[in-house]
């Protein structure tokens, strides 16, 4: 069966229609985007691992070029983060100071003291 | 600084173009072929010099000033003697092309490749089809124009990604491998075993090579092997289906890639999962083009071997996939005799040498153990086997992400309204292999999360999604080859 003229080409662009609209649908993101962009304060806040760049720059000098060391996170009293923002700060201190190894299960000479919002690195002698 | 980082991305993609036009079995160039190409090379560009990196590592240390003479010497020295080679051929017009005619038989030097009738520029197309197909393309112009912003804005707002793998597994690898020196070997260390140590070396290598050329650490190399693999993975299914279909069907499956949500995120999070589906992709479509075009030839078999490797170089999830395409091309070709069974066995285990040996070597050396398969045991994986809830559970997850990542409704929908390909136009390209690759593909994904010592909704909420990204562009390459062009669904055109 053939069908007329028309009706296929109608159907071909309501095809490409459908396809483009997906496209631009799945593109909406790029007005949020931009939008955060335009922001200054968002430029410098919304990523959590720039974030933690800063916060780790002073701290970076004064570990050793390699090697291993311990770390240590505290907590504000009655305070208790879940489990799993732990592990991940704990990690994002991985990444900011690598190639430092970090063991999060062992003591070391030097051992990061992550708080709140500062981090430091003190020293055990004899340990 | 910045021209040797040029050269560094350059110089390893003209090697491997040139080695792809040296092995292509086809005589005249198909519409898309060069874009194909273009975009394979790059992949698979950044796949080999960061296999010669790894060698370099393990057999001299950190690299230094001398690893960039003799990388740039190497792929300078490959360069040439292909483009001699390309010249000589070209010249004494002896090539080893190999057409098929329409029985199947293999005519070998002469005949051409019937292209597919739906081209750009044919003199006397009728102009309502010539309008469609400007459309088309000035829509994928805007499609990647807005998906550039989109990767460029994600970049700047997220320079190390915005989600987890890209610092907590890829960009921390390169970290140690780059900044460690000759303590490099840390990056595998027991007490980094979270980050996933034993996933392989493809991305990490090809940031620290561009930091290496670059000669700092910088935020901006991840993000550009990011947007390169995932623009050429469009560029690949671009390519690869106008090889096949035509032009304006090649712009429309890219058109449809570009718009699953999810593609364009992973791609721009810096996740190794858009660069394992350009492999995938890369490594069907030769398979494909091979079945179709010219089933005597090796060249693109050992092609399609090399990107397989870089698959298997690129996450672990990659070997599954070599696995898959062996037993696949196993049980396609068993047909067709042992003998040439074994030769494209053969052909496809070369191409799969270097990246192989490369992961042969960190598997057995450097790589702790994968967590999933220390987890395992007889006793438990039966169990959890056996357990219908938990296949149930995956299958439903499967099910719920397919529809999320769209594919499910766009594609129906657009079959809909165009209808199948007609039958007898033009050749019929051969997918069965591709599809059983597909298929078994995701028997393995399946299998993995039932058998999964980890927390099963954890593991399929945290890798569903991306894991299916694999498969998506393979999917659409398959759509694209059995649903009709614009062209075709308009009609038999009325030309005087």
């Amino acid at each position: 069966m053939t069908l007329p003229e028309q009706f296929r080409s109608v159907r071909v662009f309501l095809g490409i229609t459908v396809v483009f609209l997906a496209l631009l649908i799945s593109s909406a993101r790029l007005r949020k985007l931009a939008k955060d962009w335009d922001t200054q304060q968002a430029r410098r806040d919304m990523d959590e691992i720039s974030r933690n760049e800063r916060l780790f720059a002073g701290v970076k000098k004064q570990l050793p070029a390699r090697g291993v060391v311990g770390y240590r996170e505290y907590f504000r009293k009655g305070s208790s983060p879940d489990k799993e923002s732990r592990w991940k700060q704990a990690f994002l201190t991985q990444y900011a100071v690598a190639p430092v190894l970090v063991d999060f299960n062992r003591n070391y000479p030097l051992t990061i003291d992550h708080f709140r919002d500062r981090v430091k690195v003190s020293r055990h002698e004899g340990k | 600084m910045m021209a040797m980082l040029l050269l560094s991305l350059l110089l390893p993609t003209l090697a491997v173009f040139l080695l792809f036009s040296f092995l292509w079995p086809l005589r005249q160039t198909l519409p898309g072929q060069r874009v194909l190409q273009g975009c394979l090379a790059v992949g698979a560009g950044l796949g080999l010099s960061s296999v010669l990196l790894f060698a370099w590592l393990v057999l001299a240390g950190a690299p230094d000033g001398v690893y960039t003479l003799t990388e740039t010497a190497c792929f300078l020295t490959l360069s040439g003697v292909l483009g001699v080679a390309l010249r000589r051929r070209k010249k004494l017009g002896n090539g080893q092309y190999t057409e098929k005619d329409e029985r199947g038989e293999v005519n070998a030097p002469t005949g051409e490749y019937p292209v597919p009738s739906t081209g750009f520029s044919e003199p006397g197309a009728p102009t309502p089809r010539v309008t469609l197909q400007r459309l088309v393309m000035v829509l994928l112009v805007t499609g990647v124009i807005l998906k550039l912003l989109q990767f460029l804005f994600q970049s700047l707002l997220f320079p190390h990604g915005e989600h987890g793998d890209a610092w907590y597994i890829w960009n921390l690898r390169a970290r140690f491998l780059y900044c460690g020196g000759d303590d490099w070997r840390d990056a595998f260390s027991a007490v980094v075993s979270w980050s996933h140590a034993d996933y392989p070396l493809l991305l990490p290598l090809s940031v620290v090579r561009g930091w290496h050329f670059l000669g700092r650490e910088t935020t901006f190399i991840p993000a550009l092997v990011a947007l390169l693999f995932t623009f050429a993975t469009v560029g690949v299914l671009l390519g690869a289906v106008a090889v096949l279909r035509g032009r304006t069907q090649g712009c429309l499956a890219a058109l449809v890639l570009l718009s699953l949500p999810y593609f364009l995120q992973l791609g721009s999070d810096q996740y190794a999962d858009v660069p394992l589906s350009f492999f995938l992709l890369g490594t069907l479509v030769l398979l494909c083009l091979r079945d179709t075009l010219v089933p005597q030839d090796l060249s693109l078999v050992t092609l399609a071997g090399l990107l397989a490797g870089c698959a298997a170089w690129t996450k672990n999830e990659g070997l599954l996939f070599v696995a898959c395409v062996l037993v696949a091309r196993l049980l396609v070709g068993v047909r067709r005799g042992w003998r040439g069974l074994l030769r494209e066995t053969s052909a496809f285990l070369v191409g799969l040498l270097p990246t192989g040996c490369a992961l042969l070597y960190f598997k057995t050396q450097l790589a702790p153990p994968n967590d999933l398969i220390a987890g395992q045991g007889w006793e438990p994986t039966l169990e959890r086997l056996a357990d219908f809830s938990r296949s149930t559970q995956v299958l439903k997850a499967m099910g719920d992400e397919v529809v999320k990542s769209w594919v499910a409704v766009l594609l129906p929908v657009y079959f809909l309204l165009l209808g199948r390909r007609p039958s007898r136009e033009g050749p019929r390209p051969v997918i069965g292999s591709v599809v059983l690759v597909v298929g078994l593909m995701l028997l393995g994904y399946f299998l993995v999360y039932v058998t999964t010592p980890n927390e099963l909704e954890e593991h399929l909420v945290s890798s569903l999604n991306r894991v299916l990204m694999h498969l998506w562009p393979v999917v659409i390459f398959l759509f694209f080859l059995s649903v009709a062009s614009p062209e075709e669904a308009l009609g038999p055109c009325n030309q005087p």
